[in-house]
């Protein structure tokens, strides 16, 4: 059972990598501007994007916790989470600054998150690798 | 909505369906928001109500990730 699940977790990893991936093309904060606002809409598709990783993620995490997956994984988890802690404030700044339409403190945070959830893919895409 | 975002974004979403069902995992949650996305690209835009109660399903799949894992 634990070899059949060496492949859906290789899958798993990758699986939350792309997630993140398509944050970094399709709501690459680079691309926000005055002229491209950050609307509802785009903020509603972005945080959707977040969700699925971080279902990808507590996936991870659970699979870890159980012991499906490699003995190093929780350190690996560890190192994710320096990272993700800091998206709570993030999305709760962005989510007041859109709110208000304040484009310029939005754009600002937008930037800061894409930047922290790159890191944070980074990190994962280093503990998946080793899957 | 950016039409084309939400559509890679829903094939995203099935590959991680896909896989977590093939991990013998819980996928309700992923397909739930993917008909959320869906539903709301097919109205054309995102009600206040609708971005709340995405954004607290998205902060509890945070919170859970961010809690201390046990050694």
């Amino acid at each position: 059972m634990k070899k059949l699940l060496i492949v859906p977790l290789l899958c798993l990893s990758l699986g939350g990598c792309l997630t993140l991936q398509g944050i970094e093309t399709a709501y690459q904060v680079g691309t926000a501007s005055i002229a491209n606002p950050i609307t509802r809409d785009r903020l509603y598709t972005m945080e959707q994007t977040i969700k699925l990783m971080f279902i990808s993620l507590n996936t991870w995490k659970r699979l870890c916790t159980s012991g499906q997956i490699n003995a190093d994984c929780k350190q690996q988890v560890r190192t994710v989470q320096v990272y993700t802690t800091s998206v709570p404030f993030y999305l709760s700044e962005l989510r007041k600054f859109v709110a208000n339409n304040d484009q310029v403190s939005a754009i600002s945070i937008w930037n800061q998150l894409s930047d922290t959830i790159a890191i944070a893919k980074t990190k994962a895409a280093a503990g998946g690798a080793t899957f | 909505m950016d039409i084309a975002a939400v559509m890679a974004l829903i094939i995203k979403g099935l590959g991680i369906v896909e896989t977590l069902v093939a991990a013998g995992e819980e996928a309700a949650p992923t397909i739930k928001t993917l008909v959320s996305i869906a539903t709301g690209a097919q109205q054309g835009s995102i009600t206040a109500e609708q971005l709340l109660a995405a954004e607290d399903e998205l902060d509890a799949q945070i919170a859970e990730f961010n809690t201390p894992i046990p050694d």
